[in-house]
């Protein structure tokens, strides 16, 4: 049977290369019982638009990130929360964590969707226009940020002035001074050719945005139950395959934003970022939903 | 809206506050004002069609036939009501990101449409059956034909032939029903929105189960309008009205004659060099054609002039705005190919090209005055009349450098400048007093139900073109292209006519989003420029807005002159002749395009 995947990113970019892959690999060990067609970039709509689809099950698979996962399940909210994970390590303990799945597992089947997997993307730091060296140069900066909730509070927290834009139009809003920089994926500055205009990057690592890939219910009931467990399989090596991916592209674009763009790199101390935003785990906690999340995930890093 | 979308403005500038909740707010509030104004469109009767069926038949049949479509559109209503309940029930947890309303709540407007076009269907067929041409016995009649096609329908679906048509030929046969449904609604002079409302339902229902259908369908009509690139469309309509009725874009026009006096048909010439003049404050096509034809129309018919053709020159001249920058249509480009082509690089190099279509219709526009023996203006005038022209003018071109040098230098995006505009003609239209509070009314009236017929088609082209995607129809149409050939200029050509046969079924947004990625990466390979093909496809689709029967420019066009779409079909074939010459130029010499951005090093 032929199955519909949702994007809304480009094929040829590590997460689109990753699906194919998958895609691929489902193929030759069910003997095409198990085909996809996957649509890219947006065509069948943005993340919340083929969601519904998806719960609905007129389109069978997704990918859908964790800031547009909390218009969903707020308490999801959780999982954006800045400084949950402070290494790659830690992200990659918690993801495949099978207390930390279950309790995802369990929120989703409410909402009518399931979870296949996750795809990583790298930590995200803040560029900007103008030089910015230390958390001092962060206050007033008009920062662009993604439509969350959480990023927002973030960035105000930080001292910076959050505004919403989407995606496409940053790279002008930013060569025309709309903004006066971004915080997103250090990849992206070089790959979006944002290094044309932002010149300084502040490696503040505050969140890691995860692509979440979810699928109808439809699509799990009409598997059989080898099918299931192969898909399932060949689902979980992409997954960790994205964290090494991730992290080795961060490293190959950022050498290449230094030797081909001219971006500066900066290191900052991020005692003083974690102590602000301290209040926002504060108030996550006095949500149970919340609290139940967090405190499984603490408990996965070994921390309080 | 203009306070919300001016608000955003002041507040990132003055406050040095996040105005984000004017961003949320304005993407939901446009596509309100589309569902609703579109609802209202049908109680006032003005949503388009292309009456070409019903003009030919006795009285009494157009009654039938008119029992049929209001009917169909009584059973739309019925439908997206629906939908728009079942959305309701479903996306009551799924918030908004800022304001953390439920998406259902927000997309119960589709209950609300639905409800308007039931209610509005209702009353016109008790007028039709009331006023003495159509017998209740033919709406029995036209009812029990719908049934019986909808049953045989149903059977069909039960047989093998279908399932073997679904299966093994699904793009084909999607693309035959697609295509198929659309032009029989059209012949029959339903609705154009409601036609293709329908003809994606149909397409829909190869696939998808029954009790999804529907609920499916009014998402993709509610998210049609959601992207926020549409609200500069409401926004110059109101702004052109304010700026037409107050007199000051007569002004602007004034200038355009001065211009254009010189030679036969001043008035035609007059009409393109204005609409040109207007792409440098706006990239839309729709918003020149309303602006600047609302103020020559009126002119144009005082002094005698062949109508069809005016609004024809009219039509064909405003798209010249979407490659003059600023031009959301190439930004648009430069979204899809991810940077590929970069923004200002694009922008340079459209000015050539958006002005040869421009000299494209004044050429034609030209020889068509000539044939019809108009005179150019006579005598000269004074450098103190010049001069009292262009100081008058002044404030209209004023805006322009507000609202561009705006743009340019940062102080706000393309679409909030749309806003502006706005503000700044109201601002002039009451320091000249030219305008009572009565007409201030009716302008926001008209510019509503102006806005509400095109949102409402591009609500259900958004629809179609959903569907299309979903029935693999635009990777059919990629994978035949590539198969044919090889050479670079033979496979420009090919989507070229590609995009000139998309365009007269699609408007420009959709088949920029639709296409360009299947196109962009065959041409690329090949070697072509990224930039040049941009213009490429943003020219051919220009020529598909003024194109019958889905063509938003000539709606437009259309709608302010009160000329029927069939009458134009005539003077638009000279001026599309020159056109597409000058778009072979253009497809055969590259430089047209890339010498200036080339100049300035982009
Ligand atoms: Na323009
Ligand atoms: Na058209």
């Amino acid at each position: 049977t032929l199955y519909k995947i949702a994007t809304d990113i480009q094929a040829d970019g590590t997460a689109g290369r990753l699906l194919s892959e998958f895609s691929e690999r489902v193929e030759q060990r069910t003997e095409g019982r198990v085909t996809f067609k996957i649509f890219h970039g947006g065509v069948l709509g943005d993340q919340l638009q083929y969601f519904q689809h998806i719960q609905r099950g007129v389109v069978d698979v997704g990918l859908i990130n964790s800031a547009s996962l909390e218009s969903v399940i707020p308490a999801f909210e959780v999982i954006n929360m800045p400084y949950l994970f402070r290494s790659a390590e830690e992200y990659r303990q918690v993801m495949d964590n099978d207390l930390f799945r279950d309790a995802l597992f369990e929120a989703a089947s409410k909402h009518r969707f399931a979870f296949l997997g996750y795809l990583s993307s790298d930590f995200r730091s803040i560029y900007s226009t103008r030089p910015i060296k230390n958390h001092a140069d962060l206050q007033s900066l008009r920062l662009r940020t993604i439509s969350s909730q959480t990023y927002i509070d973030m960035l105000v927290r930080f001292g910076a002035v959050p505004t919403v834009l989407s995606f496409g139009e940053l790279y002008s809003a930013l060569q025309q001074g709309v903004v006066d920089g971004a915080e997103g994926g250090v990849a992206g500055i070089y790959e979006a050719r944002f290094s044309d205009v932002t010149k300084h990057v502040l490696l503040t690592e505050h969140t890691r945005l995860t692509d979440f890939v979810v699928s109808s219910l439809k699509f799990q009931q009409s598997l059989s139950e080898t099918d299931r467990l192969i898909v399932n399989e060949e689902f979980a090596r992409i997954s960790a395959n994205s964290i090494t991916y991730a992290e080795e592209k961060e490293q190959l674009f950022k050498q290449k934003a230094i030797d081909e763009a001219g971006v500066q790199f900066y290191e900052i101390d991020k005692t003083p970022l974690i102590k602000a935003v301290e209040p926002m785990y504060e108030k996550a906690m006095q949500d149970p939903e919340k609290a139940k999340l967090l405190k499984a995930i603490f408990a996965i890093e070994k921390r309080s | 809206m203009t306070f919300a979308i001016s608000w955003q403005v002041i507040s990132r500038y003055v406050f040095n506050a996040p105005g984000m909740w004017t961003q949320e707010f304005l993407r939901y509030a446009l596509i309100w004002l589309g569902l609703l104004a579109g609802g209202y469109c049908f109680v006032i009767g003005r949503h388009l069609n292309l009456p070409l069926l019903i003009e030919k038949l006795s009285a009494r049949n157009a009654a039938r036939l008119n029992l049929f479509n209001a009917l169909l559109t009584l059973v739309f209503g019925v439908i997206f009501s629906l939908a728009g309940y079942q959305s309701l029930l479903d996306n009551m947890a799924m918030k908004t990101a800022i304001f953390r309303i439920p998406v259902g709540l927000l997309q119960s407007v589709m209950l609300i449409c639905g409800l308007v076009i039931v209610l509005s269907q209702l009353v016109s067929l008790y007028r039709l059956l009331t006023g003495g041409l159509a017998r209740f016995s033919d709406l029995l009649a036209t009812a029990a034909v719908m049934g019986l096609a909808l049953l045989l329908c149903g059977w069909f679906s039960t047989t093998d032939v279908f399932h073997y048509l679904v299966t093994e030929h699904l793009e084909i046969f999607a693309l035959l029903v697609l295509f198929g449904a659309f032009l029989i609604f059209l012949i029959l002079g339903s609705p154009i929105a409601i036609g293709l409302a329908y003809a994606g339902l149909f397409t829909l229902a190869l696939q998808v189960d029954l009790d999804k259908i529907f609920p499916t369908a009014g998402q993709t009509i509610f998210n049609g309008l959601d992207s926020f690139g549409f609200l500069a469309l409401p926004f110059f309509i109101l702004a052109g009205s304010i700026m037409s009725q107050s007199g000051l874009a007569l002004r602007l026009i004034d200038l355009a004659m001065l211009i254009g006096r010189r030679i036969p048909g001043s008035l035609w010439q007059s009409n393109v060099v204005g609409n040109m003049l207007f792409g440098t404050l706006s990239g839309s096509g729709i918003a020149s054609a309303s602006a600047i034809g609302g103020i020559i129309t009126p002119v144009a018919r005082e002094k005698g002039y062949h109508m069809p053709t005016t609004a024809a020159v009219n039509a064909a001249s405003a798209p010249c705005g979407m490659l003059i920058p600023p031009s959301g249509a190439l930004i648009v480009y430069s979204l899809i190919t991810g940077g590929g082509a970069s923004i200002i690089a694009l922008f340079m190099a459209g000015y050539v090209p958006g002005i040869m279509m421009g000299v494209a219709v004044m050429i034609s526009a030209w020889l068509m005055a000539k044939k019809r023996g108009y005179k150019a203006e006579e005598g000269g005038c004074s450098a103190g009349e010049v001069l009292r022209v262009i100081w008058r003018a002044l404030p209209s071109l004023l805006l322009v450098v507000i609202v561009i040098g705006g743009i340019l230098g940062g102080v706000f995006t393309a679409i909030e400048g749309s806003g502006v505009a706005v503000l700044y003609s109201l601002v002039l239209a009451l320091l000249y007093r030219s305008l009572s509070a009565k007409a201030f009314f009716a302008i926001f009236l008209d510019t509503a139900i102006v806005s509400g017929v095109i949102l409402f088609l591009i609500a259900c082209s958004g629809m179609m073109s959903w569907t299309m995607t979903f029935s693999y129809i635009p990777d059919t149409v990629g994978n035949l292209l590539t198969g044919f050939s090889e050479n670079k200029t033979v496979v420009l050509l090919l989507i070229v006519l590609v995009l000139l046969v998309v365009g007269i079924f699609m408007d420009m947004s959709p088949a920029m989003l639709i296409f360009t990625p299947i196109f962009y990466p065959v041409v690329t390979s090949l070697g072509v420029d990224p930039v040049h093909f941009g213009i490429i496809i943003v020219y051919t689709l220009s020529l598909g807005l003024v194109t019958p029967p889905v063509g938003t420019v000539l709606f437009v066009a259309c709608s302010i002159s009160g000329e029927k779409i069939t009458d134009l079909i005539k003077p638009l074939l000279p001026i599309f002749l020159f056109q597409m010459i000058g778009l072979l130029l253009i497809v055969f010499f590259p430089a047209i395009s890339l010498a200036l951005p080339r100049l300035f090093g982009l």
